[in-house]
Formats: C-alpha cells, sequence, structure tokens
C-alpha cells in the first residue's frame, strides 16, 4: 500500500500490522491453566474507588456516607461488599430494637432499645407472662377468698337494694298495695291477698276508699322513686369496691409473675421500666383475663386489632444474630418506602382498617442500623417518596416510620407515630456516572448526605502485571461459577477481548460482568466440544456468537449496501461525495456501518448548511461538527473577502438521527473536494472530528468504523487500494479483528492515521493540500489553492450581484 | 347422658323481662348433659293487666325516667315486644338442641300457670332478677313460690354465676337421700366430682351410689356437716371450701327460702329436688 504524499511534504504510511492489535504478555505469569493461579478477591484496578470505600466506611461523621459509581457490570456491589466484610466484623453487634404498646398513648408506641440478641428473649418473656397470667389469674379470682370478699361486696350492695326494696313491698302489702315490674319499669298495684285488684272489682269499691288507696299508692310511688334515684350511686359503690377489690386481688397474683420477669432484664433500666407498667395496666384492666363472661362486657365485638392481650406482647423490630458477630451489611433491591424505612400494616376488622403497635413492621434501615446499608441509586430514585425519605432520615438521624397514603389523604383511618429510632448507619449508593452527575447538579442535598463519592474506573492499563493481575481475576471468576479452567491461550485471548471492550490497545476493561459472561459461553463451548479445559478457540468461539446472535440489524444493514440499495461506493472517484462511518449500538452490541456524506457548494451567503440539523436529526454535536467547518473555512481561505458560500452537507439514505462530532473531517473533505471541483476516492472512508485549525480529532469506536468498512469491501473484494483514514490519536485504541489485520498484513487494506486536513486532503484526491507561501498564496493545482480561487469567485460574483441590484435600486 | 340415672324429662326456663346469657347458657348445657327437653316459658303476667284496667295506674319508666300513665294497649304491645325479644334470645342460645326445644308464651296468673304446667318429670328453671326491685316485685315472689308448690324440681339460679366448672354437691340427710342420686347422674354427665355433705357415720354411703361409682368412674368425696335441718348455716360452712359449680338439695326438710340463701351465699346454681323422687329402680330397692 503506497503512502499519500503531498508536495514531497507530507506523507501519510498504512499502519504497520503490530499497531492494529496488542497481543496479551503473559510472560510475567507462569500457569499452564488458570487452575494453576492463585485467585484474587476484592477490588482489582480501583485504587481510587478503594480508597474512597475504606475512608467512607470508617470515618464517623454525619453526611460522609458513600455514593458508588461506575460503569454497569462493573460488579461494584460485590467489590464493596468484600472490603465492607472485613470492616463489618470489626464492629460491634448493634442493637435490637423492639416496640411496645405505650399504655398512656396507644397511638404512640414505645421504641426500647436492648443489648443485640435480646429481644427475642424479651418476647418470649413477656409472651410467657400473659400465658402465666391466662392460666392464674382465673385461679385467683376464683379463690374462695376472692369470692367471699366479692360476694360480700355484692351482698351489701343486694343488702342495701334489698333491704330497701323489701321494706318498700313490706310498707305495701301492709297497706295491701302490691310493687310490678312491668316491660319498661315498675308500678304500684292495689292487691287483695296478695293478688292485684282486678279493674271490675277496683271500681266496685266506694269512692272514698278509691281516694285512699289511689293517695296511699302515691306516697308510695315517691318512696320507690326515691329509691330508683339511689340505685346508681349504690351501683358505682359497688363497682368502686369491686374494682378496688380486683386491682388488689389481680396484684397479689401479678406482682411475683412480673418480677421473675423483671428480673430477667435487670440490667435494662427501660425495659423494667415498661414491665412495671405493664403491671400497673394488669391491674386496672384484670377483667380481660377473668370476667368475661361474668358482667357481660366482652368485648370481643369491638372494634380493635388483634387480641385484647397484644397489648402486653413485644413486637420485635429489629433482632441481630449473636452467632455472626459485627455490623449488618444489608442490600435493599426494592427499596419502596414501606421497605426502606418501615411501614405500618393495618388489618381489616368489619370494614374498618385498625392497627397497633404489633402491626409496625421493620424496614431496610432498622435492619442495617449500626452497619451498612446498600442501595441502587436508579431503583431509590424509582420509587415514590423513597429518595426524599432517605434525604430526611439522614438528616434527623433517626428512623421515624412515616404512613404516606396518611399524608396525602388516601386513609383517613386511625394511624400511629411510632417512636422514632436512632440512627447510625453508612448507607451506600450505587448507580452509575450520569445518575450521580445529575443528581448532583440537580439536587443541591445530595453533598449533604453522600460526601464520599467512589468512583469506579472502567478500565486500568494494560502492562503484564495488570494483564497477570486480570488473569487472577479470571482465575477467580472460573472457580466462583464453577466454570472449567481457561488455558493459557484462552486467557490471552480473554484479556485481549478485554482490551477491545476497553477501547483501547493499552488498557484492560474492568467490567468484571462482560468478562464473566465471556467465560460462561467460552466454557459451554468447551463442554459442548467434551474439553475439560476452555481453549482460546473456545473464548473464540463464545466472542463470535455473541456477535453472530446480536448481528442481525448489522447484517441487514451490509446486505443494503451491497445490494447497492442502500449506495456506497468502493471504487472509484466523486467529487463532493465521501464514504463517512458512523456507529449504531442495539442492545449492547455495536457495528460500524459507511455512509454517503455529500456536498454540494454555490455562491451565497457564507452558510454552510447542514439538511440533518434542517430536518432536526441532527443532534446538537453533530451540528456543532459542521459549524466547525465554516470556522475553518472562514480562518483558512480567502481572509480579505467576505465569505460567499452557500454549501449543503447531507448524510445521504440516513432516515433517522445523527449525533456525534466523528463525521466533521469527512464533511470538510467533501467540502473542499466540492468547492476545489477536485473527486475524492471512493475506496477509502473516513473518521475523525476536526478543529478549526484543521487537525484531526479522536473519535470513539474506532475499531467498529473500520471493521464495518472492512465487512462491505471484503464482501465486495478487497481492490489492495481500500483503507480507512483514522485520526492519529485514535491509532492506540486499535484492537482490530483478525481478518482485518491480516487483510492489512496482506496489503489488501489499509489504515491510515491522520493528524491534519492536509494529510487527508491529499490521501483522498492525490494532490497536495499546498501551504501558503510567503506572499500569501497556495502553491498552484494545490488543494487549498483551488477553494481558494473558487472561494474568491463566489465572492465576486457575490459582489457582482450586489453591485447590480445595488444600481438598480439606484436608477431606481 | 344415660336417662336411666335419673327421672327428669324436662327443663322449664322460666322467663320473665330478663333473663342473662349465662343462665340460658347453663339451661342449655343442662338439657344437654340430662339429655331433657328445654321448654322457654315466657311469662306474661295478667296481674299487668289488671293493673292498667285501674284508672290512676302509672309505671315508673327506668330508661328515660320518670312515671307514665298505663294504657292496655301499648302494655300489651310492650310485653309482645318483651316476648319476641325473649324468643330470639331463646332461639339462639339453644343451638344444636334446637329439635329438643320449644317456646311458649303463657298468659294469665303466674301461679297458675306454673302450676299447670310443671309435672314431676320437670325442672322449673327460676332465674333471679339482677335487680333488687325486680325480686322484690310481685310476679317473681309469684313465681318462686308457684314453682316450689308444683310437682317439678326448682332450680334456683343466680343472676351472676361464678362458676361452670366444679364438682356437684348433694346435701343429703342421709345415705338413701335422693339428691345424691339426683347430682351422681349429673356429675356423671358433667364429668365432675360429686362432693356428698351430710351428717357423719356410716350409713351416709349408699350401695347404689357406690355401685354407680364403680360402673361410671365417678369420684366421690364426702363431708361432714353438723345440723343441716336448722337453716342454710351448717350447709354454708361445710360448703366454705369447695369450689362447686352445682348444689343439688331436697325440699325437705329444706325450704326455698334456704335455698335462696346458698344461691345468695354461693352465686351457683341450687337444685331443689321433691324429697320423694328417686331415680328409676330406687323404689323397688325401697320396698
Amino acid at each position: 500500500m503506497a503512502a499519500a504524499e503531498s508536495a514531497g511534504k507530507i506523507a501519510v504510511w498504512p499502519l504497520s500490522g503490530d499497531k492494529l492489535y496488542r497481543p496479551t504478555n503473559l510472560s510475567e505469569l507462569s500457569f499452564s491453566t488458570t487452575a494453576d493461579l492463585q485467585p484474587i478477591d476484592g477490588l482489582v484496578g480501583q485504587a481510587r474507588a478503594l480508597e474512597a470505600i475504606q475512608f467512607g466506611t470508617k470515618v464517623e461523621r454525619a453526611g460522609f456516607n458513600l455514593f458508588v459509581i461506575g460503569p454497569n457490570g462493573a460488579r461494584m456491589q460485590d467489590a464493596v461488599k468484600a472490603v465492607l466484610i472485613e470492616e463489618a466484623r470489626r464492629k460491634p453487634i448493634p442493637s435490637d430494637w423492639v416496640y411496645v404498646n405505650n399504655f398512656a398513648d396507644p397511638d404512640r408506641p414505645i421504641a426500647i432499645e436492648l443489648p443485640g440478641g435480646r429481644a427475642r428473649e424479651f418476647r418470649e418473656s413477656m409472651h410467657k407472662l400473659v400465658d402465666d397470667l391466662k392460666a392464674a389469674m382465673p385461679a385467683v379470682f376464683q379463690s374462695e377468698d376472692y369470692q367471699t370478699r366479692r360476694g360480700a361486696i355484692d351482698e351489701s350492695f343486694q343488702k342495701k337494694q334489698g333491704e330497701a326494696f323489701t321494706a318498700l313491698r313490706d310498707k305495701a302489702a301492709e297497706k295491701e298495695v302490691v310493687l310490678l315490674r312491668t316491660p319498661l319499669g315498675f308500678a304500684l298495684a292495689p292487691a287483695k291477698d296478695g293478688q292485684v285488684v282486678p279493674p271490675d272489682e277496683f271500681k266496685e269499691w266506694p269512692e272514698a276508699k278509691r281516694r285512699q288507696v289511689q293517695a296511699i299508692i302515691e306516697a308510695l310511688e315517691k318512696e320507690l322513686e326515691h329509691i330508683i334515684h339511689q340505685l346508681p350511686q349504690w351501683e358505682k359503690q359497688r363497682r368502686d369496691e369491686i374494682r378496688q377489690l380486683n386491682r388488689d386481688t389481680a396484684k397479689y397474683a401479678v406482682d411475683q409473675l412480673i418480677e421473675e420477669t423483671k428480673a430477667s432484664f435487670s440490667d435494662i433500666p427501660r425495659v423494667a421500666q415498661h414491665i412495671d407498667m405493664v403491671r400497673s395496666d394488669l391491674v386496672e384492666n384484670v377483667t380481660m383475663f377473668v370476667m368475661k363472661s361474668e358482667d357481660g362486657d366482652d368485648d370481643s365485638s369491638a372494634l380493635k386489632a388483634g387480641s385484647s392481650f397484644d397489648r402486653y406482647e413485644v413486637n420485635v423490630l429489629v433482632t441481630q444474630d449473636v452467632g455472626q458477630p459485627g455490623a449488618p451489611i444489608v442490600e435493599e433491591l426494592h427499596p419502596a418506602l414501606g421497605n426502606l424505612i418501615g411501614r405500618i400494616e393495618y388489618i381489616s376488622v368489619r370494614g374498618a382498617l385498625l392497627t397497633n403497635f404489633r402491626l409496625i413492621k421493620g424496614g431496610a434501615l432498622h435492619r442495617a442500623n449500626g452497619g451498612y446499608l446498600l442501595l441502587d441509586s436508579r431503583s431509590v430514585l424509582m420509587e415514590p417518596f423513597s429518595w426524599a425519605a432517605l434525604k430526611r432520615i439522614l438528616r434527623r438521624g433517626e428512623i421515624a416510620i412515616e404512613d404516606i397514603a396518611r399524608f396525602l389523604g388516601f386513609t383517613s383511618t386511625v394511624s400511629l407515630e411510632p417512636d422514632p429510632i436512632p440512627l447510625k448507619v453508612k448507607v451506600i449508593l450505587f448507580g452509575d456516572r450520569l445518575l450521580y452527575f445529575l443528581l448532583a447538579a440537580l439536587d443541591p442535598e445530595l453533598a449533604d448526605y453522600f460526601k464520599v463519592l467512589a468512583d469506579f474506573e472502567n478500565d486500568f492499563v494494560r502492562t503484564p502485571e495488570n494483564e497477570a493481575i486480570l488473569a487472577r481475576l479470571l482465575a477467580t471468576l472460573t472457580q466462583r461459577d464453577g466454570l472449567n479452567a481457561l488455558d493459557r491461550g484462552a486467557v490471552a485471548l480473554v484479556l485481549e477481548h478485554a482490551a477491545r471492550l476497553a477501547d483501547h490497545a493499552g488498557k484492560l476493561s474492568l467490567v468484571v460482568e462482560q468478562l464473566r459472561e465471556i467465560l460462561i459461553e467460552a466454557d459451554f463451548c468447551a463442554r459442548q466440544a467434551e474439553r475439560a479445559v476452555i481453549s482460546r478457540a473456545d473464548v473464540d468461539q463464545a466472542l463470535k456468537a455473541r456477535i453472530r446472535r446480536a448481528a442481525r440489524v448489522r447484517d441487514r444493514a451490509q446486505e443494503a449496501i451491497l445490494e447497492n440499495v442502500a449506495l456506497i461506493a468502493t471504487e472509484g472517484t466523486h467529487v463532493g461525495q465521501i464514504n463517512g462511518l458512523s456507529v449504531l449500538e442495539l442492545g449492547g452490541f455495536s457495528f460500524g456501518h459507511p455512509t454517503r456524506i455529500t456536498c454540494q457548494v454555490r455562491p451565497g451567503t457564507g452558510k454552510v448548511v447542514d439538511i440533518e440539523r434542517e430536518v432536526e436529526l441532527g443532534g446538537p454535536l453533530h451540528s456543532k461538527g459542521v459549524l466547525i467547518l465554516s470556522g475553518f473555512l472562514a480562518g483558512r481561505y480567502a481572509l480579505d473577502t467576505p465569505m460567499s458560500l452557500f454549501a449543503s452537507l447531507v448524510f445521504e439514505q440516513s432516515y433517522g438521527g445523527v449525533e456525534g462530532d466523528s463525521a466533521s473531517s469527512a464533511e470538510l473533505y467533501a467540502l473542499l473536494s466540492a468547492l476545489a471541483d477536485v473527486p475524492l476516492r471512493q475506496d477509502l472512508a473516513v473518521t475523525g472530528s476536526v478543529n478549526q485549525h484543521g487537525e484531526v480529532q479522536a473519535i470513539g469506536s474506532v475499531n467498529e468504523k473500520i471493521e464495518g468498512f472492512f465487512d462491505i469491501c471484503d464482501k465486495r473484494r478487497l481492490t489492495g487500494s481500500q483503507g480507512v483514514l483514522i485520526p492519529q490519536a485514535n491509532v492506540q485504541h486499535l484492537m482490530l479483528r483478525r481478518e482485518v489485520i491480516d487483510a492489512c498484513a496482506a496489503g489488501q487494506f489499509a489504515i491510515f492515521p491522520v493528524s491534519t486536513i492536509d494529510e487527508g486532503i491529499a490521501l483522498l484526491t492525490g494532490l497536495p493540500a499546498g501551504e501558503r507561501a510567503a506572499d500569501g498564496t497556495y502553491p498552484p493545482n494545490s488543494i487549498n489553492r483551488r477553494v481558494e480561487d473558487r472561494l474568491r469567485a463566489f465572492a465576486n460574483i457575490r459582489r457582482s450581484f450586489g453591485s447590480e441590484r445595488s444600481g438598480t435600486a439606484t436608477g431606481i | 347422658m344415660p336417662t336411666e340415672l335419673h327421672s327428669f324429662r324436662r327443663l322449664v326456663l322460666g322467663l320473665q323481662s330478663s333473663a342473662p346469657d349465662p343462665a340460658m347458657r347453663l339451661a342449655v348445657e343442662l338439657a344437654e348433659l340430662l339429655d331433657l327437653d328445654l321448654l322457654g316459658l315466657f311469662l306474661e303476667d295478667a296481674s299487668l293487666r289488671d293493673l292498667a284496667g285501674i284508672p290512676f295506674a302509672r309505671e315508673f319508666r327506668l330508661l328515660g325516667g320518670g312515671w307514665h300513665s298505663l294504657d292496655l294497649d301499648r302494655l300489651v304491645h310492650d310485653m309482645e315486644v318483651a316476648a319476641r325479644g325473649m324468643e330470639r334470645t331463646f332461639t339462639q342460645a339453644v343451638g344444636s338442641l334446637s329439635k329438643r326445644s320449644q317456646f311458649e308464651v303463657m298468659r294469665g296468673p303466674v301461679a297458675e300457670a306454673i302450676t299447670s304446667i310443671s309435672n314431676t318429670g320437670d325442672i322449673v328453671m327460676i332465674v333471679e332478677p339482677t335487680s333488687a326491685a325486680e325480686r322484690v316485685s310481685g310476679q317473681f315472689s309469684w313465681l318462686v313460690k308457684a314453682a316450689f308448690r308444683s310437682a317439678a324440681a326448682v332450680m334456683l339460679v343466680p343472676s351472676r354465676i361464678i362458676r361452670f366448672k366444679g364438682p356437684i354437691v348433694a346435701v343429703a340427710m342421709a345415705g338413701d337421700d335422693p339428691t345424691i342420686a339426683a347430682a351422681a347422674a349429673i356429675a356423671v354427665a358433667a364429668k365432675e366430682k360429686l362432693i356428698v355433705i351430710g351428717p357423719g357415720g356410716r350409713d351416709r354411703e349408699n350401695p347404689r351410689t357406690a355401685q354407680l361409682a364403680a360402673e361410671t368412674g365417678l369420684t366421690i368425696q364426702y363431708v361432714t356437716a353438723g345440723d343441716l335441718s336448722a337453716d342454710s348455716t351448717a350447709c354454708l360452712k361445710a360448703m366454705r371450701q369447695l369450689q362447686e359449680r352445682l348444689v343439688v338439695m331436697a325440699r325437705l326438710p329444706f325450704d326455698g327460702a334456704t335455698a335462696s340463701a346458698i344461691v345468695t351465699a354461693r352465686q351457683v346454681p341450687v337444685l331443689v329436688i321433691e324429697p320423694e323422687r328417686l331415680p328409676p329402680g330406687e323404689g323397688d330397692s325401697r320396698t
């Protein structure tokens, strides 16, 4: 392949094979398969992130929570967990937390802290206490002693009533009057021989007698009324006495059991205090244990959640496993508000939603309290209210369970306001960089609560030492996933693929998940071939299979070109027409393909029209690239003449959006070709952006772009003259496919590194670009001379056109 | 319950203005235990109709208070409402016993109603009213007197029953006292212990009861009491340490007042049976 020359000064030589692909150097490592390698745990090549994580996990200050960012698939969670496990082991076991009933205000349950692992014991003890009381209380209240005392009270009451009514009855009987019970009350009736006097007989009585009886009855009615009015007062006295008796009896029954329970928790004053409150409540509410059937005050029909005895139970919100020392590491995969900060549940009782302290459920923050909480930032942000609640809790330093439905007015039922629980947790958020930067820009509070940033590298430098480290990481992955070991050739190819994933021959990707996927697929290939060790061929087969599975769209696009539906010339020359290169990324698979870019010029007002932009198919970066072309022309040519150009640029047969400036150099070549009226080679494709000084700048996905053009040329027939112009700065990124490398080595294809537009235009036209001489002119027949002459001609045309219009106007 | 152990056939639950739920449950339980028919008898006292016919008659209403003149139509309506309410309560309480239960409303003088309906195979159950005023009312005293005058056994039930489990107590004057056999029948059915309170001496142990104990596994305990015939004092003293659920005693030498005193003091039901009441077959052995 010949170099391009321009006036003997500028020459662009095709890249040699060693620049197109950098093989792995495993000389630092002695092994036959990865089974021989020492596995490597934790963070590989992430010194910066590791330092941040270690700092973030150790510093015990408010707001110093971690935000871990990095590429998807970097398995940041696993890496951070590996670090945290060591750190967590050194921390003390956090406290247990329980909620108990607030006897003074049941809507505000009380939170009690217990030493780690004691919550269950507390719950069991209280449960046993209630069970014991259920058995003991009825016995005590059925005891002879109680019954005697109760009977005495009742008897006294009955006696008081009985005496009053008996006296009334006797008095009435003396006067031949009887007391009767009516359906609604009582009445007094005249009697004879103990029986009510029939009305007919009464009517036959003398008037005087009837009046006398009536007077007697009226007097007795007053006495009856007086007695009945006294009944409530007597009843109240009786109830007070019984209540006091119940209290005394219950205290006797309860005290011993309470003291036994309390003794087990004498070291926790808050628990002892609660048990004392339980004692007081038990004494006041002893009827629930024994007297349901007596006074008919069974409250089972009352609206309440759960049994009456629930009030003495303990709701264990969080408890620690004493068998596993250290602080908890909790990962919440579904950080909905309730899962994050806990929730208050309700049960339906006859259509009403009711709750109590036992229905308080802990969240991830409760479980992680005293340790670490790992959250995916995207998940947190996507859950309504979770992000705001998390920040609020971190600001307060305590977990307050919020019933959002209540705040929003979705429910109007009675709810709870549980005691907040002090929070001492290190929250670690994971996310991609874009999300972090957007959040940092849009939420100023982010910096208040997540002061430590751990930024995972996408890749690291490809030194023999680092290749050895990555090889050990491969050994770890194979062991962890139970895969076959890799031989040296397989390791080498995976590492080379890691460089390709990093888009840089001198770097290795640290996106572990992508490497793991390759290993799993290569392992599958090896097993299919009944090989116990994964070979280079297996890895290669896996890589090709991955591409094959994902490449339907690429193949259709190439098919369209080969069938001349999409017009791409790979031979000959053409004025104002060039092969640009673009990359499509669909579902994680990227491929390059050529696109025809054309340019038309004519005199105008100095405007370069980007047709993509005009129809709103061009993105801002693409438009920027085109506008730079105007700057380049304006700064280089006919500086003494107004720019009088109209040019239009278009991506032919492009029906979707175009973004990026990687085609700006190709667009400039097409523009220069159109202006100079010099044809461009169609057997070359071009990629690279350009600045206003004509320097060609690096672009992304250089490998895919080259391979995209190579595939078309290869399928048509490699002529030996075909190749791709890439920015010089992109040479370091080359990790091309074997077919491309072989074609280049055979002189059938070429990669030209280009630094300036002058180099590129010379290569594309076969004419020198030309340098401005001391007299300010470009050499004759150089591209630059032709362009400048054309621009001056356009200016003259415009000037003369302007003079004509001006003259006409004057004439008028 | 094997009916051969007793001669009761029917339980008549006398219902007036109110019937506490525990008493209703007790009636159902007893009917089930002794395999009895259950009759809920609502007594609509005729004396109230008579009273309504007297010009100045009026009643003191507990709800709302105050005196209101008695109107016959209104009174009849109120009594019907009360009867229907009582029937509903009774029907709910009988539950599985519904096929062998019946509810009746009887109008007329209370004493006549009880006398006409009860016979020797009946137990008339009378629940003490909660209110003292009701207890001294004419209707209640007429009911108690009529029940005790009838041929039926009478069960007095306190308004508040303190115990639904525990031994059955028989207050017996001698070893062949029919109260023992009746109490034993209930104890066997209820799977409870039988405690016999009586004067000391060898004759207190009846061969038939001993045989029953051997056949059914019934546990019998004897408690010696003082002079049982005097009044309830000796009886109550003997019961002091017992946790009985029911007391069975004979009408003679005891009277209704003694039974009532025991009900008040012990707050458990007391079944008062006719002295001549004997279990089937017992008569043969007495010839």
